[in-house]
């Protein structure tokens, strides 16, 4: 088991947003998590990557055997965690590399292993960026500023393949994107598949599982997962909306 | 704080022998004794006046008192790093030396030089006359034993870095002074570096006029010791379609104080002030700038950036000042400010005065601490906490190390901001 998230509570400012939450994700699975705005799917995301000012009041997660609550956010990535936000934050005056340099070396370090040398690190670093179809100039700018919407998005999904997650959160990577840069996102986390690399999509549209099918899609409505499926699920929610469903799961 | 106008005017006398014993002119003498004379009856600025409400100069005053003369021991002289191409002058304790300065190869007509050794050129009084209104300028007048002067002549461009090295061994009263002087559309860049390893006190005084479309990248580092006083006033005038790009980095001294002051005199003048101050400790930074536009199509940038931590305390003042005949102006100032900890400061206050009718004027402030969602983003690439900060402090100041023209020189003050805000980031509490 990879991750195990059990009848989680989470609330902020004391107002409870994830009410019981559980979810299993076994290596390599890829899961989809929809759910209508508000739902909570951007709170359970950065709960799981350690934001600050989240009160946990009930429940537990483990990852990979041992207390992810317990670790910083430094320390969940460096165990291989990856979230990529929803809404990537503009960082001016961090350079892109420079923050994809010192990110390896932390985890190379907590790994007990060497740091990578530089021609290694830049030969990994374009290798990746050309897989996104990122142009180089972008390895040398301020991480996120000034990018647009499917810029940050694309830009998230190359921290992803250089940093080569075990389990990669994406929220709403989807949102925001043209069909091109769609494609081009989807592709990027299609080629990162791998029997030991699992995935949480989190979407509001069904779009996206179009061009990554998910191996369990999952209904998150009012901070609960609400249904569970497969992929068919996600096409069934498209045909006939949320309220059916949360109707169905009330009644 | 009394002066002891006895200790003054002992030091000056000993400053006027050594005028005598170098030969230097005689219109000398009486210019440095009215200067002397003025200073007395003023002493140094008290808080009760409005341009030095946070800045108390009285513990400089007192050392200053207790000791005017400069004392010529030469230490370990600490020459920061220079690229082999720059043109460099060394000033150790006050007093030029001719060891540790390369040798100058200038075009024709023009001056690289020390200023003692030029004061039989035509125009050397104005160069002292010309002094400025700071509030020390006539102590500085009265004292100076030496300074720098930069003369470039008509349609010279100078392809080398200017590097003035105000270096301080000993815990004495220096009397810096610079000159820069661009003929019509010269070119150069001139640094002016501060640098001490003991506790000295220096008054300095800088003065500079751009000609008609003229360039000139002006830079002042001040790496005092941590217990030294740095005092420092600057005024430049600028001449018609003349630029002037200008960086002023403080990081070191107690108590360091600049006051800028930019006269966009000619229409089409330009100026661009980069400013970074870094106070920790019981450090304290006080930065002035006054930015008059007195013709018509004039353009200003000034963009401030300070940080503080522990008990540091950090002074932004900035005023935009638009005479009538200065239509057409696009003036912009901001100052942003970092407080790393509880306990550290920042008064900013950056004003406007318009008088002309046309123009396009913006000033701000913004004060706050590291951004929690940026931190946060970097941590969930696995970069630990205190990297993170570092990163990120480190982004703050960057822009204005950025400005930096020559590049060996740029790579040397990033190394330094680095490792002073290294120390900063260190002492936030987690
Ligand atoms: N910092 C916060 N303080 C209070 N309420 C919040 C905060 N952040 C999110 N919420 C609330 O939590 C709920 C879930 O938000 P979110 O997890 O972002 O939903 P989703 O990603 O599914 O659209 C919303 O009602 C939102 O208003
Ligand atoms: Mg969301």
């Amino acid at each position: 088991m990879l991750l195990e998230v059990k009848d989680l509570h989470a609330s902020i400012g004391g107002k409870e947003i994830l009410k019981g939450l559980s979810l299993t994700i076994k290596a390599g699975e890829v899961h989809a998590i929809m759910g209508p705005n508000g739902s909570g799917k951007s709170t359970l995301a950065q709960v799981l990557a350690g934001r600050e000012g989240y009160e946990i009041t009930a429940g537990s997660v483990s990852y990979n055997g041992v207390d992810l609550l317990d670790l910083e956010p430094e320390k969940r990535a460096q165990a291989g965690l990856f979230l990529g936000f929803q809404y990537p934050v503009e960082i001016p005056g961090v350079n892109n590399v420079y923050l994809l340099k010192a990110a390896l070396n932390a985890r190379q370090k907590a790994a007990g292993q060497p740091e990578i040398d530089a021609v290694s690190f830049m030969r990994l670093v374009k290798e990746k960026a050309a897989l996104m179809e990122m142009d180089q100039s972008f390895l040398s700018r301020s991480v996120n500023e000034g990018f647009s919407g499917g810029e940050k998005k694309r830009n998230e999904i190359f921290q992803m393949a250089v940093l080569e997650p075990t389990l990669a959160i994406l929220d709403e990577t989807d949102s925001g994107l043209d069909i091109d840069a769609l494609k081009v996102v989807a592709n990027g986390v299609n080629l990162q598949r791998r029997d030991d690399r699992s995935v949480l999509l989190i979407t509001h549209y069904q779009r996206l599982l179009d061009y990554i099918e998910p191996d369990y899609v999952h209904v998150l409505a009012n901070g609960k997962i609400i249904h569970s499926g497969d992929k068919s699920l996600a096409l069934q929610l498209e045909a006939e909306g949320y309220d059916a469903l949360m109707a169905k799961a009330a009644g | 704080m009394n002066l002891d106008p006895n200790n003054y005017r002992a030091a000056l006398a000993n400053t006027l022998k050594q005028d005598a014993d170098a030969g230097h002119p005689e219109w000398l003498l009486p210019i440095r004794n009215e200067a002397l004379e003025k200073f007395l009856k003023q002493g140094f600025p008290h808080n009760k006046l409005e341009n030095w409400r946070y800045t108390n100069l009285a513990p400089m005053s007192e050392r200053s008192n207790a000791s005017v003369a400069q004392p010529a021991a030469v230490g370990d002289v600490i020459v920061p790093v220079t690229d082999s191409d720059s043109l460099t002058l060394v000033f150790v304790n006050g007093m030029f030396s001719s060891q540790k300065s390369s040798s100058t190869s200038v075009p024709a007509k023009g001056i690289v030089s020390n200023m003692a050794a030029q004061l039989d050129t035509d125009g050397a009084e104005d160069w002292l006359r010309n002094s400025g209104d700071s509030d020390l300028a006539q102590l500085n007048l009265a004292m100076t034993n030496d300074g720098a002067v930069v003369q470039i002549p008509d349609n010279i461009e100078l392809a080398q870095t200017i590097h003035i090295i105000f270096t301080n061994t000993a815990e004495a009263n220096v009397f810096p002074r610079v000159i820069i002087r661009l003929g019509r559309n010269a070119k150069a860049t001139v640094i002016e570096h501060h640098i001490s390893n003991a506790a000295c006190v220096s008054t300095a005084v800088t003065n500079i006029s751009c000609g008609e479309g003229s360039r000139l990248n002006y830079q002042k580092l001040q790496e005092e010791h941590a217990r030294s006083f740095h005092v420092a006033a600057q005024t430049i005038k600028l001449a018609k379609d003349s630029h002037c790009d200008i960086v002023n980095i403080d990081l070191g001294a107690a108590i360091a104080r600049n006051d800028l002051r930019i006269l966009l005199q000619g229409s089409g003048a330009e100026v661009g002030v980069n400013g970074l101050f870094l106070v920790d400790g019981e450090r304290h930074a006080d930065n002035h700038l006054h930015l008059e536009h007195q013709a018509a199509h004039t353009r200003s940038r000034a963009h401030y950036a300070g940080v503080m931590a522990n008990k540091g305390r950090g002074v932004f003042n900035g005023m935009i000042h638009v005479l009538q005949a200065a239509q057409k102006t696009d003036a912009a100032l901001n100052n942003k400010n970092l407080l790393l900890t509880q306990g550290a400061e920042i008064d900013t206050k950056p004003e406007l005065e318009i008088y002309a009718d046309d123009v396009k004027c913006a000033h701000g402030s913004t004060t706050g601490q590291l951004d929690a969602a940026s931190l946060f983003y970097l941590r969930t690439r696995g970069v630990p906490q205190q990297v993170a900060r570092n990163m990120l402090v480190q982004a703050f100041a960057v822009e204005v190390v950025q400005q930096l023209a020559n590049e060996s020189l740029r790579e040397y003050i990033q190394n330094s901001v680095e490792q002073r805000l290294n120390e900063l980031v260190a002492v936030i509490e987690t």
